[in-house]
């Protein structure tokens, strides 16, 4: 036995090291990316001639076909390809991060994330106030899907005071809140993903489930057995689009993601990577 | 020696100026009714208590003074506890060891030499100095905690009621050690209700009631022949209770 | 999708428990200097320091560690001009966290040890902090050891939590995992007996240090 002091010493000097030391692993063994600086206009300007241009990329990973991970835990999907083309061409390093959809928005405006490619809807008041879009890529529009065995109308589902599954602060979302502010009545199932949505309108927790064509599309064509459980039995307002998000004071890097959006759609490779998820 | 020692807890006074002498080599018991400010009496002089007035010294040294490093002083003196308090996490040797490593700062080596030779003292055997404390008889616990006090080299022991938490057939394991100490001429102030023990070891004997010593001679006079009636009483009671455990 | 591919997902979900894991120990560790040193100061401290820690424990329990980690990673570590990484926020905060519950823990282990210990280290001439760190802590932390093995199972389901701010542990990898597949129940299934495994390996190993570490025969060991 050591004197007890020193062992009182050790003992705290081993908490503490325990606790950094398990942070320096995961950090440099498991790949945590340091965070980018915060700085206001990161990427207001071009960065110097010959400096290494590192975007950190949040996505949310729960949304196939436009952002998921595949089985070696990488990034994969629709928005990634297109992310991947922008930083090929101008030789930019992508670091992909994985974020939370119900806090991307403050990760973005803190910097730990630089750009949300992540079938993000281009919408007012997100445009307006903390983030600003690139030109939309893609377009969709809402729909209210019901298992295919439910044969009640429209009117009827939204004032059954039944629940009707969203995922949590999606534009499906917003148009539950649409639905319920005029007057419809229904329930609200929140879920925290579209996919999670959809298996509670399978398993019958939820009558209806409000999506977007851009996910239920691509998704009932490489899960082709749901095809004859479900049904789309409306649509919902007009087309809307995706956007890549990024800071308002971060113009040079928008500039440069919009010539790069613009090109790529343009050429042949667009329509091959729309086939490729199953867009078209 | 202690002088005009008071001590109140709330509005109860526990010593009412209380004043003797220990003198190098002496052995003096503490004997009275239980409540009696004995124990608060052992912890003042140890400054375990701090007393309201009053002072207390060691040889030249003032207890009392508030200057003083109290611990510096307490390592002079050694107190054992009616409930022996040995650290229960320590071996029986590491017990009386801890204090020459910690508190004298001696090397291992040597602090455990000392401990070996405080534990033959109290005749703990070998076997014994790697028990735990739970593992061991109330008198071993008692004579274990005594070699604690001694391996400091005190100049005084003080004893609170060494054996009254003991079943009797072990008190006397540990008085015989009491008694052997103070024929070596340890300087030694004991609490005790026991009276044969307190007749054969002590030089003299205080009789303390209600906060102050109301008797004191030599233990044949004081117990045989008490001149107080309070004394008398108290002496009739326990020798009851004595005859009664017989 | 069939069990097929989610079967490839297998290892990616497993690296997932050395994350948790990684949180857990760093949490369990800072947390554990934290506590300590907090329990010590609150039996025996000074009025206001005593104060400020039960300040300290009163929030760190009394508010959600989804609320902790907002609070630290976007509001007080810039404010303080700290540029804390989402891992780094994360360990910080679950070990200040565990630091509140442990100092709570080692105040009652504290408080179990008899007076008289502390009267009999005193007498035999130690100083306070003597007789702290050779007396009582030896002691308490003995008899912590069970609780601290309780607190680890449960800081271990907490850092599922700090998928909030990116953080791919156990849990957020199982969640990915059932959403590219499709397949919701197995995923979690399988996270749940990961947890299980760690949680049983975590005890097991206190359970070896609590063994190794007892008063023999004693009542509390």
């Amino acid at each position: 036995m050591k004197t007890p002091t020193t062992a009182l010493a050790i003992i705290l000097i081993i908490g503490i090291a325990v606790g950094f030391t398990a942070g320096w692993f995961l950090r440099n063994y498991l790949g945590e990316t340091s965070k980018t600086t915060t700085l206001k206009g990161k990427f207001s300007q071009p960065p110097p001639l010959g400096k290494e241009v590192v975007i950190v990329l949040g996505f949310d990973a729960s949304y196939p076909p436009f952002t998921y991970i595949n089985e070696r835990g990488e990034a994969e999907g629709f928005d990634i390809d297109v992310m991947k083309w922008i930083a090929k061409k101008y030789g930019w390093r992508l670091v992909f991060k994985p974020w939370d959809w119900s806090t991307i928005v403050t990760a973005l405006e803190n910097g730990d994330i630089d750009v949300i490619a992540s079938g993000m809807t281009i919408t007012p008041e997100r445009a307006s106030r903390k983030i600003w879009f690139s030109i939309p890529y893609y377009s969709y529009i809402h729909e209210i899907v019901v298992r295919a065995d439910d044969n009640r109308s429209l009117e009827e589902i939204l004032n059954s005071g039944q629940p009707i599954a969203v995922q949590i602060g999606s534009t499906a979302e917003k148009w539950a809140d649409k639905l319920l502010k005029k007057g419809y009545r229904f329930r609200k199932l929140c879920l925290g993903s579209y996919v999670e949505a959809l298996e509670a309108l399978l398993d019958g927790r939820a009558v209806g489930y409000i999506t977007d064509s851009a996910f239920l599309n691509p998704y009932l064509s490489k899960n082709p057995e749901l095809k004859t459980k479900i049904k789309v039995l409306a649509t919902l307002g007009a087309s809307e689009a995706y956007g890549i998000a990024t800071r308002p004071e971060d113009v040079w890097l928008r500039e440069k993601i919009n010539e790069a959006l613009s090109e790529l759609m343009n050429s042949p490779e667009w329509n091959e990577l729309l086939r490729k998820w199953h867009l078209e | 020696m202690v002088k005009d020692l008071y001590k109140r807890y709330g509005d109860k006074a526990v010593l009412r100026g209380v004043s003797f002498e220990v003198e190098k080599g002496k052995v003096k018991v503490i004997m009275g009714p239980s409540g009696t400010g004995k124990t608060t009496l052992l912890k003042c002089i140890d400054m375990l208590v701090k007393p309201d007035s009053g002072k207390i010294w060691l040889e030249d040294l003032e207890l009392t003074d508030p200057r003083i490093d109290v611990s510096e002083a307490r390592r002079k003196i050694g107190f054992v506890f009616q409930e022996f308090n040995l650290f229960h996490h320590l071996t029986a040797i590491k017990n009386v060891m801890i204090g020459l490593t910690k508190v004298k700062k001696l090397p291992r080596g040597e602090a455990r030499a000392i401990a070996e030779r405080s534990l033959l003292k109290v005749h703990i055997d070998r076997e014994l100095w790697d028990k735990y404390p739970a593992q061991l008889s109330g008198g071993q616990k008692q004579r274990v905690a005594i070699a604690r006090a001694l391996a400091m080299e005190p100049m005084i022991m003080l004893y609170d009621e060494p054996t009254s938490a003991l079943d009797p057939q072990l008190t006397r394991e540990v008085l015989e050690v009491i008694k052997e100490l103070a024929e070596d001429g340890m300087t030694s102030l004991i609490v005790t209700h026991e009276v044969g023990f307190a007749s054969e070891v002590a030089d003299e004997i205080m009789i303390m009631i209600d906060g102050r010593i109301v008797e004191r001679g030599d233990p044949r006079s004081i117990i045989y022949d008490p001149r107080r009636e309070e004394t008398r009483k108290f002496f009739n009671k326990i020798m009851k209770i004595g005859d009664e455990l017989r | 999708m069939n069990l097929m591919t989610f079967s490839k997902y297998l290892p990616y979900i497993f690296e997932g428990s050395l994350w948790s894991l990684g949180l857990v120990l760093g949490g369990l560790g800072i947390g554990f200097a934290i506590g300590v040193t907090f329990s010590l100061v609150q039996v025996y401290g000074n009025p206001l320091l005593r104060r400020l820690i039960s300040f300290y424990v009163w929030f760190f329990r009394g508010t959600p560690l989804i609320v902790q980690l907002f609070l630290f990673h976007w509001s007080i570590f810039p404010a303080l001009g700290i540029n804390s990484t989402a891992l780094t926020t994360s360990i910080t905060v679950l070990g200040l966290r565990s630091g509140a519950y442990q100092s709570q823990i080692f105040r009652g282990a504290i408080g179990s040890i008899e007076e008289n210990q502390m009267l009999a280290a005193r007498a035999l001439g130690m100083s306070n902090w003597d007789a702290i760190s050779s007396i009582i802590l030896p002691q308490a932390l003995r008899i912590a050891i069970p609780q601290i093995s309780n607190e680890y199972s449960v800081i271990l389901k907490d850092s599922a939590i700090c998928f909030i701010l990116g953080i791919m542990e156990l849990m957020t990898r199982a969640k990915y995992a059932a959403i590219a597949t499709g397949i919701a129940l197995i995923p979690y299934l399988i996270a749940g007996l990961i947890y299980l495994v760690l949680t049983y390996i975590g005890t097991m190993f206190f359970n070896l240090i609590y063994l190794k570490k007892r008063i023999p025969d004693s009542v509390e060991g």
